[in-house]
């Protein structure tokens, strides 16, 4: 039976323009976003890292790069005024934007097990950086 | 709070300056040093692992040329 892995990411890799755009525009309308916004190098950078992660995730070796991410890039945005809800808010969105591109490239036989697999990732994915961010606030 | 050292090599970095910093602590921090006491000297063995951190954030065609800056950092009359 052919497995998502591998057209999971190259999919996503492929619409990283489209992807960081639409994490531009969530960031932009987070109305729990305090402080200054990213600009899209910024965000680029971000859903970049956050892509690899993915990657990481899917061949499920390590998990030194979603670590990486987690104790830098959750941090930086704290520092900048974002808390734990403007990080949830962004998240959700993002989720959702990534799904809308998986279901709409990756071939039919392959959407029930990717998206499946991609919902509980992220999942996990958003409840650790809001942990990560509430540590960095110090609560 | 970082060396003179540490700080350029955030500005060289290509990374977003909302977690440049953070960024090249942890590499740094990997091989047991803190910010303020990194000098060019320490250069060469941080750069296996500055190379794994920035290919995480950069596009692939960009982490050689932040590499070379990075590296030639390491015989700077600047910093030494």
């Amino acid at each position: 039976m052919e497995k998502f892995q591998d057209q999971f990411s190259q999919v996503l890799h492929a619409n990283l323009d489209l992807l960081t755009t639409k994490c531009l525009e969530a960031s932009t309308e987070n109305a729990h976003a305090r402080g200054e916004q990213l600009n899209a190098e910024g965000m680029r950078q971000i859903v970049e890292g956050l892509v690899n992660i993915i990657d990481e995730a899917l061949e499920g070796t390590s998990s030194e790069l979603l670590q990486t991410y987690l104790h830098t890039v959750v941090p930086g945005l704290v520092r900048r005024g974002r808390d734990a809800a403007s990080l949830s808010y962004t998240g959700v969105s993002t989720s959702i934007y990534f799904a809308h591109v998986l279901e709409r490239e990756l071939p039919p036989h392959l959407r029930d097990d990717a998206i499946a697999w991609f919902a509980h990732f992220f999942a996990r994915f958003t409840a650790e950086a809001v942990e990560a961010a509430n540590k960095a606030q110090g609560r | 709070m970082g060396s003179p050292c540490f700080n350029e090599i955030v500005r060289q970095c290509g990374l977003s300056e909302v977690f440049a910093e953070d960024t090249i602590m942890r590499a740094f921090e990997r091989i047991g040093l803190r910010p303020e006491q990194v000098t060019p000297a320490h250069i060469p063995q941080v750069l296996p692992q500055l190379e794994r951190t920035l290919r995480i954030f950069l596009p692939k065609d960009q982490v050689a040329g932040r590499l070379a800056a990075i590296a030639a950092l390491a015989t700077s009359p600047v910093l030494r």
